[in-house]
């Protein structure tokens, strides 16, 4: 099979050559370079014809080029003289349509001479798209690692993730809340159940709640998502069970604030105004309601730690809060917090991926040092 | 005890610097001043882009390339991000590049629809032959895909109901094949979306129209010229708009609204169908096509003087809090 | 005309009131757009999506007989009728037919494309500019010295310093390395400062778009409303 589809290519790429060879003996005055050729890695519904003429303008002022398909005429391209690449795409209707390409050139007369050169080129359908053998190496080694990884999790394998810095604020923030006696504020983004974002943050609310629970200091989760909302609920009443305190728990600690972005951002706000919180984590995805509830936190003279994914609200998060995970710091905390297998695989393949292209980048620049864009090009196409 | 400065800075009532910012940004509005930017790169890049394809189409009049203008903004960005669309279209329209245009989001239709119809009115622009409509091309992302072999198959008809495969345009333009230029006007991440799909599987040049707020996460993507250009913010528009309006008075001349007023007579019998737009314009319509010529060029000399504003806040509270920083460390 | 306009002008300064405090006015203009959204929404679905992507496709494939497209359209059609079986909870389980159609379909169509865009395209962007020519090139870095100005300067800076900003912020988001390992060490504060200066240039950018947001309605008050107001006033 792979030896007929050799042949088959070769004599495709022949066919050109072979119409070239045929035509080049005879041009004594009028005279281009013509290439019809079959374009590569597409569905064979197109031919790439590329022409430069040979004539100064003043000797032929245009060109025509007669394109005939399957043997029919198909359409007449003018081509003004401007000594410049001529690049123009013959489309067809189906894949192994043979393509004829007629050159005749016009002299200062107007009148038409040729034709001069006669090319033909074959469309073919190519089965593999040769430009993405990289990105499909590097997909497929990803997702192996993230499977393999998973695995490994799954079996108990110690997998290791270091502390984020802003995980150690936590245990203080609650402490702080308990010695103050006033409450603690979790938020755990207004996005949907679906977003990454908001399923970490679930991850975080639990050790949080359990902490919380510990310490019976009064808790308090503003949700803007009715799914997010069921899910919040089972997530603190278990963390309350762990941590043996469920005669604490209530089902007003979890709570649908209000659906509208703007209308929650005023709920919660005001809420945070009358009881005044020590302590406020802002973590899962935000827009634009960030800034104004951690502003209001601030006012009140709440510690602040939140973590978004969201690259356009982290500034105002940077800014206005004491602790800010940035980004991917979010998915690993709840991975370092949850300990679920799922997350720290993806986690730790995510870590050799980012290994693997700080490697393949600095092969790549040295290759690039020594002139070379062999192995960029190897690595990265 | 008399209350220090810089508290008095630090506890300055929000109200008082909301209207301040609102007296800033409404005099040069009042005023009618108007910002004349100096035009960046990336946004130069998209003229010239466009300049490339009515060269091309100079070259292949049989097979002429066109432009895809995607409405990919809701009506709440739309002070920043409509005159781009409007600078776009005016220029694409002025060198009669074929125009297809549609709107990602369900409440943009409409005015997609308007802007679409309203530059193409300056132009003498026919419907179906010069630009087409497709409404809400749901799922978009299954458009974009359906660009890649035949679009008519994908959206049997354009927005009007009239068939696709009816339409003039789309029969010579239906496939990425004829598209010269992707121009995705957007506030949220679907140029990221463009990128991906459009320019890294079918090898398409994007252009991008941002609010100011994303501009910033796309910067990485003019640099691998996976995007050819990008017109940031209000500024980005402004800068588009003088090109337009350079390249206006080179092809029409000083008088637009001549122009404007001459461009249909009573007795015309021009093909276009009065569903799509009524031929004349009276004179609010006039002034208000003059207008929105320079709407970015009006809102930056505002933008400016508020940035300005901006500055010196966040001067004097730095100061304010350097020194109470400095009082209490005293104490 | 004047009319609309005057709605529009009174439901901006409406919303606007919302600086000053909550307000019924800013209750009144919130709700009112939210129902009207949920109106248009309906309209919406129905004449773009039902109209345009079912009934017209199999109208016009049944005009053109077009029997394989006709029968694709209909087993499409119920496949995605299939969400609807998560209204009960005694069927709930059909509707993950669809779901995993689309999904599977999703990533695999994604996952190439969005590593090739995000990851290689950027990746070889950190290695040679968009001309091929290396980032980190030596002879730009003799010009600067040859002949020192900002221009140079800048031109034999910018590639090194971006080849580094992303090592180092690569560097910065490795999690399975113990914090006192001497690279992640090393890598933190300039990661940090890369980072922050990044943030900084979008905080200036998002600024500047909430600002223009502002001024567009400031501008439809003044130059359009206005106008309007004082012409119908006046003649």
């Amino acid at each position: 099979m792979k030896k007929i589809t050799l042949i088959l290519v070769l004599t495709l790429l022949s066919v050109p050559l072979l119409a070239a060879q045929e035509t080049d003996n005879e041009t004594p005055f009028y005279a281009c370079d013509v290439s019809l050729y079959d374009t590569p890695n597409d569905d064979g519904i197109s031919v790439e014809l590329e022409f430069m003429p040979a004539n100064s303008a003043e000797e032929v002022p245009q060109y025509a080029i007669d394109l005939y398909i399957d043997g029919t005429f198909s359409n007449t391209i003018m081509v003004k003289n401007a000594g410049a690449l001529f690049l123009h795409t013959v489309p067809v209707e189906k894949k192994g349509s043979i393509v004829r390409a007629e050159i005749f050139a016009y002299d200062t007369q107007g009148q038409r001479q040729g034709p001069i050169v006669v090319k033909e080129a074959t469309s073919s359908a190519q089965w593999y798209f040769s430009d993405r053998v990289g990105a499909f190496i590097w997909s497929m080694a990803f997702i192996g690692l993230i499977m393999v990884l998973i695995r490994k999790a799954k079996r108990g394998q110690e997998i290791f993730i270091r502390r984020i810095a802003g995980l150690e604020a936590i245990d203080d923030a609650v402490g702080r809340a308990t010695e103050m006696g006033r409450p603690v504020y979790y938020i755990p983004g207004t996005s949907i159940i679906d977003d990454i974002a908001t399923l970490a943050s679930l991850n975080i609310l639990r050790p949080v709640a359990q902490q919380v629970a510990t310490y019976e200091t009064p808790f308090s989760v503003p949700i803007k998502d009715p799914v997010v909302l069921t899910v919040a609920q089972d997530v603190v009443k278990e963390a309350y069970m762990a941590a043996g305190r469920a005669d604490l728990h209530d089902d007003g600690i979890v709570y649908l604030a209000s659906v509208g972005q703007f209308d929650y951002a005023a709920a919660v706000n005001g809420a945070m105004v009358r009881e005044k919180p020590a302590t406020v984590f802002l973590l899962g995805m935000f827009w634009a309601e960030s800034l104004m509830l951690a502003e209001t936190a601030n006012t009140v003279g709440a510690i602040q730690i939140a973590g978004t994914d969201s690259t356009s609200q982290l500034p105002f998060f940077i800014a206005a809060c004491d602790y800010t995970l940035i980004g991917e710091e979010l998915y690993a905390a709840s991975a370092y917090l949850s300990r679920e297998p799922l997350l720290l695989g993806t986690l730790k393949a995510q870590d050799m991926i980012k290994g693997a292209v700080i490697v393949a980048l600095i092969i790549s620049i040295i290759g690039m040092l020594f002139g070379s864009d062999l192995l960029m090009k190897i690595f990265l196409q | 005890m008399r209350t220090p400065w810089y508290d008095k800075i630090m506890s300055l009532d929000k109200k008082i610097l909301y209207v301040i910012m609102f007296i800033v940004v409404m005099i040069p509005l009042l005023a009618k001043w108007t910002y004349n930017p100096a035009v960046m790169p990336e946004v130069k890049d998209i003229y010239d882009e466009i300049e490339g394809i009515y060269a091309y189409n100079q070259s292949h009049p049989d097979t002429p390339q066109g432009i895809l203008v995607s409405f990919d903004y809701s009506p709440s960005t739309n002070a920043e991000l409509d005159p781009m669309t409007m600078s776009i279209l005016r220029h694409a329209f002025m060198r009669n590049i074929p125009v297809i245009t549609w709107s990602a989001f369900p409440d943009s239709i409409d005015l997609a629809k308007t802007i679409t119809t309203y530059i193409a009115k300056e132009f003498r622009a026919v419907y179906g032959q010069d630009f087409v409509f497709m409404g809400y091309p749901y799922p978009m992302n299954a458009a974009v895909i359906a660009f890649g072999s035949d679009v008519r198959n994908f959206l049997v008809k354009d927005f009007y109901g009239n068939l696709s495969t009816d339409l003039p345009l789309l029969n010579k333009i239906y496939n990425y094949k004829s598209i010269g230029l992707i121009v995705t006007v957007s506030g949220t991440s679907y140029p990221r979306f463009w990128v991906t799909y459009a320019n890294t599987l079918y090898g398409k040049k994007i252009a991008t129209g941002t609010t100011a707020v994303s501009a910033a996460e796309f910067y990485p993507f003019l640099q691998t010229d996976q995007m050819i250009g990008m017109m940031g913010g209000l500024r980005g528009a402004a800068e588009y708009e003088k090109l337009v309006e350079a390249l206006e008075i080179t092809i029409i001349g000083d008088d637009i609204e001549r122009y404007l007023r001459n461009l249909y007579s009573p007795e015309d019998d021009f093909p276009w169908d009065t569903k799509i737009f009524a031929p004349g314009f009276t004179d609010e319509e006039l002034r208000e096509h003059l207008s929105t010529r320079k709407t970015a060029r009006t809102g930056m000399a505002s933008q400016a003087s508020s940035h300005f504003y901006v500055i010196v806040l966040i001067i004097l509270a730095n100061l304010g809090y350097f020194f109470k920083r400095r009082a209490e460390n005293k104490r | 005309m004047l009319i609309w306009y005057t709605i529009a002008v009174l439901l901006s300064l409406a919303i606007f009131s919302f600086l000053w405090k909550d307000n019924p006015l800013y209750k009144f203009a919130e709700h009112l757009f939210v129902g009207t959204m949920v109106g248009y929404q309906v309209v919406v679905v129905f004449s773009q999506i039902i109209m345009r992507k079912i009934v017209d496709p199999i109208s016009v494939a049944l005009d053109n007989r077009q029997i394989l497209t006709l029968i694709s359209l209909v087993i499409a059609t119920l496949i995605g009728l299939l969400f609807l079986a998560r209204f009960s909870r005694k069927v709930e389980w059909v509707s993950r037919y669809p779901i995993s159609i689309t999904v599977g379909f999703w990533s695999g169509y994604a996952i190439v494309a969005s590593f090739k865009t995000n990851i290689l395209t950027q990746i070889r962007g950190t290695v040679v500019d968009d001309l091929g020519q290396p980032l980190l090139n030596g002879h730009l870095i003799g010009d600067f010295f040859k002949n020192p100005s900002l221009k140079t300067l800048d031109l034999a800076t910018a590639g090194p310093l971006l080849v580094f900003g992303v090592i180092v912020v690569l560097v910065y988001f490795f999690f399975s390395v113990k914090h006192d390992h001497p690279m992640v060490k090393f890598a933190n504060k300039p990661a940090l400062f890369y980072l922050m200066i990044g943030f900084g240039a979008s905080f200036g950018y998002t600024f500047m778009g909430r600002i223009s947001l502002f001024i567009g309605r400031m501008n439809f008050i003044f130059n359009e409303w206005w106008p309007l107001l004082k012409q119908t006033i006046g003649g």
